[in-house]
């Protein structure tokens, strides 16, 4: 049986994940749009339903 | 002076300041400006004056029905009792304020869409008008000013001339916000039906609901078609993304537990705020010129970690604060654990 990964490392991959694009997008010189990517991420696990 | 400034402060709530920053940053991209500070700073200026007048207009007419609906809400200084209502009027006057100069250092046309918006945002909120209280009127009228607004005003500051496609663009980001907000209503349908706020979910239930989320989002996404020069990366990224909201409106269609909804919900505007992003993406990555691989890797990166989040966030709900329970309560009190009761059934 297929064991599920804890909601703990499941964020910190998912954290991992939109840490890497963002330096990535902020490396080829689109600063604002890494600001945005974090942004719309983070801003998700502040409670936003809008 | 301080009391007002830090109610002021409450009153810039993240969860909305963000998307309302994002439609700015895209109605710049769309102007031609992306990575541009300058028009972005001028926009954002604006935004945050009208969002505090906004917010605190609604606050004041709302105070009873989010005693019920938000009792732990820190960020309502009525709640909370961090703020008293002269405090919120005088707030909400410099807000007013504020995005007014703002909108005037733009221009005329920004200054007349900033009093439009204002406007509205009063009539929605105060008495007589109260559309707040009238069904899918509410849904269908907010966006207006939380969308067009800021988008405006970037486009605007950006200084370039209106182009049509940038009205479809305009259309299309309502229609998916209409989407997002209708949703809103889950979290205050308790308070909303006791206090007789006829809201569209209270009206017609949870499918209803969720059909006409599904609906608006659906047309939403064909603010796609308006974009000139679509990047294919972009098309594929968005179509997945949107496939997402839906399969998550039909999981929240049969969704039977509170928390769930919370869950599904949070997770489906998370996907809603990746869309605006894909959005900045193609215009970003056009107006620099940026081709081939490095492209493929913004725009399926930003897909996929959108993606993660979303699905994470639908399975586990927001990550949540640490709770510390007194020792003592533990051993004496079995009553520490006892969950309150804050669910409500809505008809099907």
């Amino acid at each position: 049986m297929r064991r599920r990964m804890p909601p703990r490392t499941e964020r910190q991959l998912v954290t991992g994940l939109v840490l890497a694009i963002g330096v990535f997008v902020v490396v080829i010189g689109l600063s604002l749009l890494g600001l945005f990517i974090l942004l719309a991420t983070v801003g998700g696990a502040m409670g936003s339903s809008k | 002076m301080i009391g007002t400034l830090r109610v002021y402060w409450l009153l810039l709530r993240p969860a909305l300041l963000i998307p309302l920053a994002m439609f700015a940053a895209l109605g710049a991209a769309a102007a031609g400006h992306p990575e541009e500070l300058s028009p972005l700073l001028r926009a954002l200026l604006v935004v945050a004056g009208f969002l505090v007048a906004a917010v605190a207009v609604n606050d004041l007419s709302d105070e009873a029905v989010d005693r019920i609906n938000l009792p732990d809400d820190t960020r309502r200084p009525l709640i909370s009792g961090a703020g008293t209502r002269p405090q919120m009027l005088a707030a909400a006057v410099l807000g007013a304020g504020l995005a007014l100069g703002a909108a005037a250092m733009i221009g005329p046309a920004c200054l007349a869409l900033v009093v439009a918006g204002l406007v509205l945002a009063t009539v929605y909120s105060l008495a007589p008008f109260r559309l707040a209280k009238r069904g899918v009127v509410a849904p269908l009228l907010l966006p207006l000013g939380f969308v067009g607004v800021p988008f405006g005003c970037g486009l605007l500051a950006a200084g370039a001339p209106v182009h049509g496609w940038q009205l479809g663009l305009l259309g299309g980001l309502y229609l998916g916000f209409v989407g997002r907000i209708l949703l809103k209503d889950f979290r205050d349908v308790r308070g909303d039906a006791l206090l007789g706020k006829r809201t569209f979910l209270v009206r017609r239930g949870r499918a209803a609901t969720c059909a006409l989320s599904a609906a608006c989002w659906l047309a939403g996404s064909l603010a796609l078609l308006a974009v000139p020069g679509l990047r294919p990366d972009v098309v594929v990224g968005y179509l997945t993304l949107t496939g997402l909201a839906l399969v998550l409106l039909r999981r929240l269609a049969g969704s039977t537990a509170p928390r769930s909804d919370e869950a599904l919900i949070l997770a489906i505007a998370t996907v809603g705020r990746g869309l605006v992003l894909l959005l900045l993406a193609q215009f970003t990555l056009t107006g620099r010129m940026i081709d081939g691989a490095q492209s493929l890797v913004v725009v399926t990166g930003c897909t996929v970690a959108i993606g993660f989040v979303a699905i994470s966030i639908a399975r586990h709900g927001p990550r949540l604060h640490h709770l510390t329970v007194p020792g003592e309560r533990i051993s004496s009190t079995s009553r520490a654990f006892t969950p309150r009761k804050r669910s409500f059934t809505l008809p099907d």
